[in-house]
């Protein structure tokens, strides 16, 4: 059985010790946590009165209100429930890809996956696991606890990223399963149909999901940094293109540019999370100031 | 377009270079696995056409770099119509080269071919320019340099045309060639032109054509220059010579009979109608009409009383009438003129009755007629007993001989002395000295009776004037004679008997040579021991012609030819100063020498044809010298085999001085096109340099964006 120490070292644990993550918009959650539920319930915060019926729990009877009214009205408070964090992870060949000593863009997300997951763990909420490709491969609902978790970090080291992309068509039955309202965190190079994914993405966000978009990318897709003339091998596809990579450079970045700007516009439509990430960037980095900015700007 | 150094270009493999390397890199493309190709595929069809271009342009201008270079330096030169427009013309050194070997005396068209080779040489002249050099080779059996260096100065260079002689010697263009090749090898940057005026004679290129690559070697082969063959023109001269002549009488005897066989060849394409000439000495003894048919070579006797003449030689001429070459047309010969032959006569014993001494019958025959002297010695005496002034010695049955005699006899062989031994009882084959031409082996008996004789060569000079057809040589009445092993260089003369031996029997009469000298064995005794040889009537008369024979000196009949060197005669005494005298009269004289002999070269080269005498004491020495025959054929050497020998030199043939102008006319304006090439060259250098930056920028240009991470996408408000 994986264990997290494969993901995540003792030093990088206790860094996220401190970190919290939260959902922006209302969820539920079926166990008494932290996060603000939509569902009104007994709860330490006042929300409204209504008229008391009979059966109701004479406990939140709010007598100062009769004193007043010599009427009887029930306070009805905001539930705080458990967090459902749904991760899913592109786990498509394109994935696999790495150039030098950086680590895959899959290890990268679970290596995200795992930081996240320690974080939700230790605020005793829910982490669900899925891994995508063409079709849906791992599917684990979500759950708390540290057998769970372990779980899901099995299920991260044994998949090996292969198979072509088809984000969208998995994107979208995952929607219509996910009954529950959480927070989703979509791992992918978005090396796909942009239309299908931000179709997804907006199923999501119509079930009103909290989404975070995080777009994983090698150093060498973000620079293209060969110099001689190559045959460049799509790693789902196979298809072969020979290009000299020093005359096409400029041309590839600002295509990819517009791509990222794209993506980025569409999710701010959207109010979806969109973060860029390079390989090369530490992912201890990269939670650590996400969850500090993604705080500051929900402040 | 010609080039001076053509071999340059084989540099242009080198255009390989780039195209290997750049197919070598086209191989070393490395396959990158690549998340997506998406954005790659959207901007590769511009940039893949592009590169291509550019690549492909790039191997194009590379290989044209250079292959401009090497065609640079191949160094070409073109004919201009304005030479000055490029600069002038390009620099020459031209050699050239005139034959005059004795077939260019041949006349055709009212001049001798060497002065219509001349007058072509010359011509040459009105076509050099300012800087254009000048050497001039004359050709015959040798090079002679007369400019050897290239000269600005034509003056000079034409002098030297104008002084060039007909010569008397064969032709041979090898040595003229190869220095011409030598010339051109130390000259200075430019065209390069040997011109080589000549009849082209087939004879004169033969050593060119046996082994062209030891004539056109390596200096030819470096700087290939220019060669054009001139012949003054392509008639076909009359021409006849005596190719050989042979005497028949051995020595000339005024008022006697004096034979000889003339050789004619008619070389011409018309029959021969003339007359053969002989003179002996001022006098003309008498001529013969010929007849030959084009081509065909016929014999022509001749029989005269010769004149009477003084001295020990006498010179003679056979001539023809005249024809286009007339070097060839006099053959000069030598014939010793008879005197007494003197005589030792050599016996083993001396003792008894004189009639019973093996010398008895000797001396008698050769004292008959009083024309022999003789002194007659024991061979004992022959230890101390000096040979000098001698024409032959005879043994009569000397026994075994001391080494001092054997060595003397040697000697007197080596001054073209004859010994001529009749052995007998006392003669033992382990005595026999090493002289001899036959070893003596076994005595053997004869059957009783007559034994008939048989001449084997009846033009032998022992039997000219004495036994033919007509007058056979008698039978002999002999009862023994000796058994001989034979040496490889012994000739048997007569045989006797029938049945025996390769010539149906024994041989008789056996004549060896040593150097200059001769060996006679007459195989029977002196003596009546034998048989009654002594009492027969060949007796006498065969021991007369030995002893006449001993006085013809051996070896005069060699042929000599103009250029061939002099040696001592062995007939001359070394203790006494030689006088030396030349067909022109020029004398040139020559200290005594006790250790020249037969080797010893009195003339290098003879350099004309005529009499050169050499005269030491008493002694004189005629050499006839003639002009080689082979210059005789006009034929000239086939083009294509001239074409084949100096191959792949560029080689013109030319006839005539019209062709010669013509030629010069068009090879003119030669422009040197090597400095256009050059500029071209820089000019593709630069343009390549130029793209490759080109390149290499925009390559650059990819690096210039970057691409920003980590932000995270601002919200819109809730």
């Amino acid at each position: 059985m994986q264990s997290i120490s494969d993901f995540l070292t003792p030093e990088g644990m206790r860094k996220l010790e401190a970190l919290t993550l939260r959902s922006r918009t209302l969820v539920e959650g079926f166990r008494a946590g932290s996060h603000a539920s939509p569902l009104k319930g007994a709860s330490i915060e006042f929300a409204d009165h209504r008229q008391y019926v009979k059966g109701d729990n004479l406990r939140n009877l709010d007598w100062k209100v009769f004193g007043r009214t010599e009427r009887y009205f029930i306070k009805q408070f905001e539930e705080e429930t458990n967090l459902r964090v749904y991760v899913m992870i592109d786990g498509s060949g394109s994935m696999g890809f790495r150039s030098g000593e950086h680590l895959s863009k899959y290890d990268y997300a679970c290596r995200i996956a795992a930081s996240l997951g320690y974080i939700v763990g230790k605020q005793q909420d829910s982490l669900g696991l899925t891994i995508y490709d063409d079709k849906v491969r791992e599917e684990i609902p979500a759950r708390g606890g540290m057998r769970h978790f372990r779980l899901i970090l099995e299920r991260l080291a044994a998949h090996r990223p292969e198979g072509r992309t088809d984000t969208g068509k998995a994107l979208h039955a995952l929607a219509e399963r996910t009954f529950r309202r959480g927070l989703i965190v979509l791992m992918s190079d978005l090396l796909d149909d942009p239309e299908a994914i931000f179709k997804a993405v907006a199923h999501f966000r119509k079930k009103l999901h909290d989404v975070i978009l995080i777009q994983l990318l090698d150093p060498a897709e973000l620079t293209l940094p060969f110099e001689r003339v190559a045959q460049f091998v799509d790693m789902e596809t196979g298809e072969k293109l020979e290009i000299d990579p020093s005359l096409a450079r400029l041309a590839y970045q600002k295509e990819l540019q517009e791509f990222i700007d794209g993506c980025r516009e569409k999710c701010a439509v959207m109010n979806v999370d969109y973060r860029l990430v390079s390989t090369a960037e530490s992912f201890e980095d990269f939670i650590h100031h996400y969850l500090a900015e993604r705080r500051r700007m929900s402040l | 377009m010609n080039f001076l150094a053509p071999w340059m270009l084989y540099g242009l493999a080198a255009i390989a270079a780039p195209i290997a390397i750049h197919l070598w890199r086209r191989r070393q493309i490395q396959a990158i696995p690549f998340g997506s190709l998406r954005f790659l595929k959207a901007i590769a069809s511009r940039t893949r056409r592009s590169s291509r271009v550019e690549n492909l342009l790039l191997l194009f201008l590379r290989c044209l770099l250079f292959a401009l270079i090497v065609a640079a330096a191949a160094r070409p030169v073109m004919l201009a119509r304005s030479a000055q427009l490029f600069g002038g013309e390009v620099p020459r050194t031209v050699i050239l080269i005139i034959d005059h070997s004795a077939s260019m005396g041949a006349r055709a068209g009212g001049q001798t071919r060497l002065e219509a080779a001349k007058a072509c040489a010359l011509s040459v002249f009105d076509d050099l320019k300012q800087g254009d050099r000048v050497a001039v080779i004359a050709a015959s059996d040798r090079a002679g340099l007369l400019v050897a260096e290239p000269t600005i100065d034509r003056d000079v260079a034409r002098k030297a045309v104008a002084g060039i002689r007909l010569t008397e010697t064969r032709g041979d263009f090898a040595p003229a060639l190869r220095e011409a090749g030598k010339i051109t090898a130390k000259a200075e940057r430019g065209l390069r032109q040997v011109f080589l005026f000549t009849d082209s004679q087939e004879t004169g290129w033969r050593p060119t054509l046996a082994h062209p690559e030891a004539v056109f070697d390596l200096p030819w082969k470096q700087e290939t220059p220019q060669l054009v063959v001139v012949r003054p023109d392509d008639l076909s001269p009359r021409n006849a010579c005596i190719k050989e002549l042979r005497l028949l009488s051995p020595f000339l005897v005024g008022g006697s009979t004096f034979r000889g066989v003339a050789t004619v060849e008619n070389l011409s394409s018309a029959p021969l109608h003339d007359l053969v000439q002989i003179t002996i000495g001022n006098e003309r003894a008498g001529q013969r009409p010929v007849d030959a048919a084009p081509g065909a070579t016929v014999e022509v006797p001749f029989e005269f009383e010769a004149p009477g003449v003084e001295g020990s030689w006498a010179r003679g001429t056979a001539r023809l009438s005249g024809d286009d070459l007339p070097a060839d047309d006099a053959y000069y010969f030598s014939i010793p003129v008879y005197r007494p032959p003197r005589v030792t006569l050599a016996e083993g014993t001396q003792l008894g009755p004189e009639r019973l001494r093996p010398s008895f019958f000797l001396r008698k025959a050769l004292e008959a007629g009083g024309a022999i002297r003789v002194r007659t010695i024991s061979a004992a005496a022959l230890d101390d007993t000096g040979l000098e002034g001698q024409s032959a010695v005879f043994l009569a049955d000397p026994g075994r001989l001391s080494d001092r005699a054997i060595a003397r006899l040697e000697r007197f062989l080596e001054s073209g002395g004859t010994v001529a031994l009749f052995p007998g009882d006392q003669t033992r084959p382990a005595d026999a000295p090493a002289f001899l031409p036959a070893r003596p082996t076994a005595p053997r008996d004869l059957p009783p009776g007559r034994q008939p004789v048989r001449i084997a060569d009846s033009a032998h000079p022992l039997f000219a004037d004495a036994w033919d057809n007509g007058t056979p040589f008698p039978a002999l009445p002999q009862k023994r004679l000796l058994d001989w092993k034979l040496t490889p260089q012994a000739a048997v003369l007569l045989t006797l008997g029938a049945g025996e031996g390769a010539e149906g029997g024994a041989p008789f009469l056996i004549q060896g040579e040593r150097g200059p000298g001769r060996v006679l064995i007459v195989n029977a005794s002196a003596d009546r021991t034998w048989g009654d040889f002594p009492l027969s009537p060949a007796f006498l008369p065969l021991v007369q012609q030995i002893a006449r024979y001993s006085a013809t000196q051996p070896g005069r009949a060699t042929r000599l030819s103009v250029g061939d060197p002099l040696t001592l005669p062995p007939n001359l005494p070394r203790n006494k100063p030689l006088a030396l005298t030349l067909p022109s009269g020029e004398a040139r004289t020559r200290p005594a020498d006790a250790a020249a002999d037969s080797r010893t070269v009195l003339l290098e080269r003879a350099d004309a044809s005529g009499f050169y005498s050499a005269s030491a004491g008493e002694e004189t020495a005629i050499f006839p010298v003639n002009v080689d025959r082979a210059e005789s054929d006009l034929k000239a050497a086939p083009p294509e085999a001239l074409e084949k020998a100096t191959a792949p030199l560029a080689l013109t043939q030319l006839t005539g001085r019209d062709a010669l102008t013509q030629w010069l006319q068009k090879s003119k304006g030669l422009v040197p096109f090597w400095p256009f090439l050059l500029g071209a060259a820089l000019a593709v250098f630069i343009l390549e340099a130029v793209l490759a930056n080109l390149v290499a920028r925009r390559r650059a240009q990819g690096e210039a964006i970057t691409i920003a991470t980590g932000r995270l996408t601002r919200r819109r408000t809730v």
